[in-house]
Order: C-alpha cells, then structure tokens, then sequence
C-alpha cells in the first residue's frame, strides 16, 4: 500500500525532556485515521512535526513522500485545522477565504469565486459571506476554518479536534463531511478529537497515545475486541432471583467483575468461551435465566481501561 | 507574488483596526501639545524633519505592530505556517504594510506642523521625510516583529514595556533639543539611511535563518 503520512521510530525531545518515544504509523490514501490520548499524550506535538512546525529529535514524519517543512508545493496539497482557526477576524468570511486561495495558489478571479461558494454552502456559512469574521461565533469560526482547510481540495487534511465549540448539528456536518471527502475524493485525514463516539463514527483505523508512547493501534473493532473483556447481560424472573445470581457468579473463577441492576446482572467474563460456560453454569445452578446477551463494548470503555493501565 | 497577497491582506486589516485610529490620534494630540507650548519659542525646522518625523511613525509602527502578538496568541500564525508561505514572506508582508500607513500618518503630521509654523521645506527635507523616515520605519518595526515572533508572551509584555518607555524618553529628549539649531546635512542623512539598511538587513537575514520551532515553541 502507498503511504500518505508515514511515521517511523519519531522520538521529540524539548530540552532534553522526551515527549514523543519510538512512535510508528502509517496512515493510506483516503483513510481517516484517528489519533487518541488523553492531554498531554502527544497528539499536537506529532501533527506539528508532520506539518514541519517542530524538528522531530530523530525518526521520520513524512506526509505525500516528503517532509512538509522542506517543501512549499507539498504543504500546498495539505489542509489544516489546529486549535487556532487562523481566520482573520477584521476580515469578513469571503475575504478570509479569498487570502488563503490566493495563497494556495487559486489565480483565476471566476475559480476562486467558484469555490468560495462552494466550500462555504459546504460549511453553511454562505449567507454570512459578508460579515466580519471577529463577529462569529465560536462555532462559525470552526466551520469556517474546516471551509479554509477546504478551499485548495487538498490530497491530505490535518483536523486537531475540530468539532471543538460546535454544535450537535455542526459535529454532524464535520463528520458527514469527513467520511465523505475520505470516501469519494480519496482524501487522507489524520483526526484528533476526545470524543470517542465522534472517532469510532468518523475513523477507519485509530492509534491510542499515552504519555508519547504508541499503546494500541488499529481498528475500532479489532481494538474493542482485542482490549476489552466480554460482557455479558443475564436476565431472571426476579430481583431476589438476580441477586443471589450476582452473588453466585462472583464465586467463579472465571467473571471479573458483576453487577445487579434490577432483574438482571451484568457480568464480565475473562473470554469468549466463558459466555456459554457461564450460562450453563447458571442454568445448572437452578436460576431461571430468561435470557443472556452480549453488550457491545465501546471505543470509550477500552480507551479509559487503557488509559489506566497505562 | 505571495507577498503582495500577503501585503494586501495585512492592508485591510490594517485599514479596519482601531489600532491605527488611537495611534494617529495619540500621535495628533501630542503635536498638538507641542505646537500650544511652543507656540512663542523659535524651533528648528530641521531638528523637526530629523528627529520628529520617525520618532512619530515608530510610534505609530508600534501600535499597529500588536498585530505580530495576537496572530501567535490567537494561532493564527500556526496555521500561516502550514500554507505554502515562507516566515520571511509573513514578516516582510506585515513590515511593509504597517510602514505605509506609519510613513503617511508621520508625514502628513510633520508637514501639518511646519505649515501651521509658517516653515517652508527644501529638497533634502522633502527627500529625507520621503525616502529615509519610511526606511527607518520598517527598520524598526521589522525588528520588533522579529523580536515578537521568537519570544515568548511574558517577554513581549516586558519588550513593550521597554519599547513604551524608550519612546517616551526619545520624545521628551526630542522635544528639549527642538529649540537647539540642528542643520540637516546630506551626511546625516547619509548615517541615519545607513543605520536603518543595517538593522533591516540583518532581521532580514535572521528571519529567513529563524527556525518555525523557535515560534511555536514560544506560543506556549
């Protein structure tokens, strides 16, 4: 596979302190790759050395074969939004856009008007094309920087949490936005944000980082089943019924952990297998189980389970 | 090419910010100030043109140089980083857009005061406040935004800190030495220009030596 970003054995020390250790990834065309941590984890810093704003102490970061900080028409094919929206806020929206296009490289007067337009019905600022941008709010400024980043249809698009400030309808729109750059115009998005529900909706492939290291990496789905402990959700006849059940399972030596919410309990079991072994178990213990389901783990349980191991 | 959409850009801004307003009107009161002291004691016109006239534009320079610091408070800056243009594009775009306005603002003042004094000017003045106050100008602020790109925020309120007090003290000193007879020479003029050109010069050439790190690392 051709790589878009490829990072390799990247270490980043500042005065002498290491913030980043060994880390490796490789992110394809048209991915949406996701970058998780707690702060502090070292996200920022990896897209800084990506986008050639830090000098990495040793290792590789190149985005499309190249390092960014060496070369102008590599950094014109990559889209940003960072924490700041690097929108001028005495200029109006159409004016901002006008200057980064410009930038970018758009000459034609007509082109440039063009996709002004367009990228600004994309983001739904258009009707506010005419107002100065220090009179937005916190969440046009974001929709606004996601059009900047836009504007050149660039081949890779660095987003770090940019649903931050937004509305549940702009998260929508971001993420609508996001997978379908990535899907019909094969474009490569590294993607950061803390809201996991956002990244296990939006990101193919994801890499968690904690205190600079790499600690899991791939999938949503490989990751939640590779991290996390089975659960298993038992409901019988009765409260009583319940929790003598709870009391029960504790005592096998393969659950984990149990709770009783009700009529039903809620066990983690140490694998797979255990999910009928437990049931038979019960069963033969003389509980009347009515039935017993897997509860589908999210991104969020496995993270914060590795995030405290780590 | 870049440089010019960045000047254009820097120039709207510039036009639009309150900065520029309260600088000329600081700058308009002071001379006014100047002209109800004086009004009975004789002043050397050329003591005016060489000290007053880019003692004025830095003052106005200053103001509008902020503008450096709040593009790397707010990121702005950060993301500049990441389009195809260079540091040095970014800082000589804003150096010539604050100059221009600063140059106009301290000449068209200068030569409002030595009109209102019944002062006419001759042809090294009118070179001098033409070609050498702009130079000095940019001089100036050039360096201060080099300053503000690498160093970091509680040391940029300390340098403002330090420019503020500096340019008072230059105006209280430029103002006691109106009175004394100074004579405009090509020579001077000549050391002033030359003075200016070295300082621009080398920020010229540590700019484009200044590492993006050096920045984002004095950001936070």
């Amino acid at each position: 596979m051709e790589w878009v970003i490829e990072v390799e054995g990247l270490v980043k020390e500042f005065n002498g302190r290491r913030v980043l250790h060994n880390i490796t990834f490789h992110v394809g065309r048209g991915e949406v790759f996701g970058l998780l941590g707690p702060n502090g984890a070292g996200k920022t810093t990896t897209i800084r050395i990506l986008l050639g704003l830090l000098e990495p102490t040793s290792g590789k970061a190149l985005v499309l074969g190249g390092k960014l900080s060496e070369n102008r028409k590599l950094r014109s094919r990559v889209g940003v939004v960072l924490e700041g929206d690097g929108l001028f806020p005495q200029l109006t929206a159409y004016e901002n856009l006008e200057f980064y296009a410009r930038v970018y490289g758009l000459k034609s007067t007509v082109e440039r008007g063009k996709r002004i337009r367009e990228v600004l019905e994309l983001v739904g600022l258009y009707e506010a094309r005419d107002v100065r941008v220090g009179c937005f709010s916190r969440g046009m400024r974001r929709r606004l920087a996601l059009a900047r980043a836009l504007i050149h249809s660039p081949n890779v698009l660095f987003l770090d949490e940019p649903t931050l400030g937004l509305d549940v309808e702009g998260q929508a729109l971001v993420r609508g936005l996001v997978t379908k750059l990535s899907r019909e115009e094969g474009v490569t998005v590294l993607y950061t944000s803390h809201d996991l529900n956002e990244v296990e909706r939006v990101c193919s492939r994801v890499a968690l980082l904690v205190g600079g290291r790499i600690v899991a990496s791939g999938t949503v789905e490989s990751l939640v089943s590779e991290f996390s402990k089975p659960l298993v959700e038992v409901y019988f006849t009765s409260v009583g019924e319940a929790l003598k059940a709870t009391k029960y399972v504790r005592g096998l030596n393969y659950v984990v952990e149990c709770w009783c919410n009700g009529k039903s309990a809620t066990i983690l079991v140490d694998g797979n297998s255990d999910i009928p072994k437990l049931v038979d178990d019960l069963v033969r213990s003389g509980f009347k189980v009515i039935e017993a389901r897997r509860v589908k783990r999210r991104l969020e349980e496995v993270y914060l389970e590795l995030v405290r191991k780590s | 090419m870049l440089l010019q959409v960045v000047v254009w850009r820097e120039f709207k801004e510039t036009l639009r910010n309150r900065s520029l307003l309260s600088s000329v009107f600081s700058v308009f009161a002071f001379l006014g100030m100047l002209n109800a002291t004086t009004v009975k004691l004789p002043i050397s016109v050329d003591s005016i043109i060489l000290y007053m006239a880019p003692c004025l534009g830095i003052i106005v320079g200053f103001g509008l140089s902020t503008r450096f610091v709040r593009e790397k408070q707010e990121g702005t800056v950060e993301t500049l980083l990441c389009t195809p243009l260079t540091l040095r594009e970014l800082w000589l775009g804003k150096v010539v857009s604050l100059t221009i306005p600063s140059h106009i603002v301290s000449v068209v003042l200068t030569l409002a005061f030595i009109c209102l004094r019944g002062y006419t000017l001759n042809t090294l003045m009118a070179v001098y406040l033409a070609m050498v106050v702009p130079v000095v100008i940019a001089s100036t602020t050039g360096l201060l935004g080099f300053l503000y790109y690498i160093l970091g925020m509680r040391e940029v309120r300390i340098l403002n800190y330090i420019v503020f007090f500096t340019l008072f003290a230059a105006l209280y000193l430029v103002v006691g030495r109106l009175t004394f007879p100074t004579i405009l020479t090509w020579c001077n003029v000549g050391i002033v220009l030359a003075l200016s050109l070295v300082i621009f010069g080398i920020t010229y050439y540590l700019i484009a030596h200044l590492s993006k790190e050096r920045i984002i690392a004095s950001i936070s």
